[in-house]
Formats: C-alpha cells, structure tokens, sequence
C-alpha cells in the first residue's frame, strides 16, 4: 500500500498521501514491537509491513494451526436425558491441555488408534442418591451425587508408551469445571473418547485461539476546544483517549492523551460545533496485533506456529518450481 | 487442504494421486513472460501476500489472483514480466516472502525472550 494514512470522514474513508516517512517503505524495514503478553493474551505491533502478511497470519492462527480435540465418540451406554449425538458433539468442543506439537495428524485409512496420533479418554458416570441429603432436602444438585457431568470426569487412558512420556496432568481437559451433561437418579453415562489432531479449517473445535488486528488509530486536534465543548468532545471518543488540561491562560481545554485505545467511532460528527475539531485518521503500516489463546498452545506459541506454517508453504511451493526449473533445462 | 475419511485434515503432504501444487495454463496468450500459475490447495492466505511481494517485483508488470471457485482450493496467480522469465521472478518473490517470514519470526521470537525477562523480575 503506497498509502500511509486513512482518513476518516464522516462519510467515506479517504486515503491521504503520508508525507512523513518516505514515500515507498520497502518490506525489510519493518519492526514488531511486544506490548503486552501472558499465557492467555498478546499484544503486538507490526511496524511498517504489508497488510497482506499480517492478515495471512491471522487467517493461518484461526484455520491452520493444529490443535488436538475429541474427533470420535464410542457410546456404550448412555440413559442420560442428552442425545448421544448431542453429548458427542459437545465432548469435541472440550479444550484440552494436550500439546498438539507431540502429535502427528491422523492417516487417512487408520483403522486402529495409534499412540503417535491419538489419545484416548475415558467417562464413566452413574448418577445416585447421596445418602448424606437430609429428607427435608429438595435441591437436587445435592440430593444426587453426580448430577452434573463435567470435563473432570474424563479420564486419560494413555495408549501404548504413552505413560512414558505425558503425565496425567498435560493430558486432562484444560478447565476441569465445563458442563457436558446433567443426569437424574439412576441415569448413566459410559463411553470412550478418542481426540486426535486436526485444524480449524475443518471444525472450529480445532482453533487454537482468537485473533484479530486494527490499525493504529490518530486523532488530531485542528483547533483548541474549550469548557462544555471540551467535555462534550471528550464523551465522543473511547474512555482515557482524550483528557482535559488546564492550559497556561487557565482555559480548561481538550487534548488528546492515547488515541491509540479509540475505537474509532465516529460520534464526534452528531455534533456541528465540535466535528470540524478533530482530524481522524488510520495508519495503514502500524497494525496492531491480538492473539487469545484458548487451548494449550500459549499466545505467542499460536503466532510462532503460525509463522512457521505461513514458512512452511513457501517452501513447498519453492521446491514445486523448482522442479519446474529444471524441466525445462532438461528439454 | 485433503480432508481425511474422518473430516480432519491432513497436514501438507503430496499424495500420490493427488494434484500437483503447481500448473500452468496453456493455450493461446501464454508465454513464457506471460504466465498464469495454478497453485492447488492453497486460498487468499498465499494468494494475496504472494501478490503484493510480486507487485515489489522491478520485472513485473501485471500481476493478480483470483480464487476461481469458493469451493475448490486452487488460487490462479498471473505474472506479465518484463525482460525475465514468469517462473523466475515467481521463484524470486516467494524467497523475498519468506525470508521475510523468517525475519518476522526471528523478531518475534526476540522480542519474546526480552519480554519475558523484562518481566521476570518483577
């Protein structure tokens, strides 16, 4: 994009010629910068490159990056009031602390379940009066033992050397507290779950996280805004981007703090006395990057992955003319 | 992407039997300066960072893609070239592309480890 800027107008958004930084940046100056990140969360800037590659990457972390899910459900008994289907569907959707990376995908003609590509679960729940219960007792969350079925009670049973190498703690569900089903007195649930190693393209169960990315916002002042206008101004953008100072005449004006968390409303345009104020605009080479890891992968494992995919197919594609090369230098 | 018999998918291997990742169009308009790529199961993901590395090109001077069914995973890729070969300049674009993919993970991966030791200590 030979752009550097987006402008915000009322109606219409309109690209403006960047006259700060050199008219053509070429790709390898670019830079990221870490804002914040934990297990869960991560934030990123990607300074001066191309949306297209930022974007691949957020396409490749929702529908390529591999993580493990419940793919097949052996029932063999079930008197719950939760269909079979339903309840198999719902065992799938089950986040697992299982670390994809030690896995391989599944062939496609596999009959048997293989310790390389599968792990095997367990759910044997049978639900009975608790003796405990007073008789004066009507609610049945403690008249019954077992009368919510949650992840906890999937039980990890390693196939082949796979004790040798997990530990019962990296192979449980990832929150132990997700509701599957509810039983009444006497309902039972029995079957076997196998989850195996599969990407989002083919079922959301498979998605390591969120992602999701904005440019960076700017927000500029043409004129001073003063007193009720000034506090009017201050409403139409998100909390903490503008704040109010006292200038050196002891006018109590706008001024923009953060424009960075503004969500870019447009609200300041219902107001004729204020709109001609402020300048909005977007910088197209400053994206500013999420990822929220909802498996076992951590945040910036999913992005890492994604990269190394995003690698991944260069290579194979590189390689594929490769081979064309040296077809026609052959002929 | 091949979808296995039981719906998950397989990682990026070449079955055999399978289609070849890349073809080109033959027929009347085609020479070697003026090229259409097919490139099999793969969608906007490559499609569009390839483009905009191909754009950078100095040779180039048409380039585009299309996905021409939503339901088949091939992209076409068209390179008009000046003075070099479709195919090379094809080959020199997707290293640009992935040596700044491996510029982006080495960045990341540096600013990671200086992240988490920043806040380590605290």
């Amino acid at each position: 994009m030979d752009t550097g800027r987006i402008k915000l107008e009322e109606f219409r958004l309109v690209p403006e010629h960047d006259l700060e930084s050199p008219a053509k940046r070429s790709d390898h100056d670019g830079i990221i910068k870490l804002i914040s990140m934990d297990d869960i969360d991560m934030e990123l800037d990607f300074i001066g490159f191309n949306i297209s590659l930022v974007n691949a990457y957020r396409r490749i972390i929702l529908a390529e990056v591999a993580t493990m899910a419940i793919e097949k459900v052996y029932m063999y008994n079930n008197t719950s009031i939760v269909q079979d289907e339903v309840l198999a569907h719902r065992l799938g959707l089950v986040p697992l602390k299982v670390d994809p990376r030690f896995f391989e995908f599944r062939n496609k003609d596999e009959k048997e379940w293989g310790a390389q590509d599968s792990v095997k679960y367990e759910l044997k729940v049978r639900c009975s009066k608790n003796p405990q219960a007073s008789d004066k007792e009507t609610n049945p969350d403690i008249l019954y033992k077992d009368r919510k079925v949650l992840s906890s009670s999937l039980k990890w049973m390693p196939i082949g050397n796979q004790t040798d190498i997990f530990q019962e703690s990296s192979m449980q569900p990832l929150h132990d507290d997700i509701l599957l089903a509810k039983m009444n007195c006497g309902h039972l649930i029995n079957l076997e779950a196998y989850a195996v190693k599969g990407i989002g393209s083919d079922h959301a169960k498979f998605q390591p996280g969120l992602s999701w990315y904005r440019m960076l916002p700017e927000i500029k002042l043409v004129r001073e805004v003063e007193g009720e206008d000034a506090l009017l101004l201050q409403k139409c953008f998100s909390p903490g981007v503008i704040d109010i100072i006292t200038n050196s005449e002891g006018k109590n004006v706008a001024n923009v703090n953060d424009a960075r968390n503004d969500a870019c409303s447009r609200n300041v345009f219902q107001y004729d006395n204020i709109k001609d104020s402020v300048k909005m605009t977007r910088k197209t080479d400053h994206v500013i990057f999420y990822v929220e890891s909802h498996s076992a992968l951590k945040s910036h494992e999913i992005l890492d992955e994604a990269v190394s995919i995003m690698i991944g197919k260069c290579d194979l594609l590189l390689s594929e003319i490769e081979k064309h090369l040296e077809m026609d230098a052959d002929t | 992407m091949p979808i296995g018999a039981d719906g998950f998918r397989l990682p990026t291997v070449n079955e055999p039997g399978s289609k070849n990742k890349l073809e080109m169009i033959r027929g009347a308009g085609q020479d070697e300066y003026c090229r259409t790529f097919v490139i099999n199961e793969e969608d906007h993901t490559l499609g569009n960072a390839l483009k905009h590395v191909l754009m950078q090109h100095p040779a180039v001077e048409v380039c585009g893609y299309t996905v021409p069914h939503p339901m088949e995973r091939s992209i076409h890729v068209r390179v008009q070239t000046k003075g070099v070969p479709a195919i090379q300049v094809l080959h020199q674009s997707l290293t640009t592309l992935k040596n700044q993919n491996q510029m982006v993970k080495q960045m990341i991966q540096d600013e990671v480890t200086k992240y988490k030791e920043d806040n380590s200590s605290q």
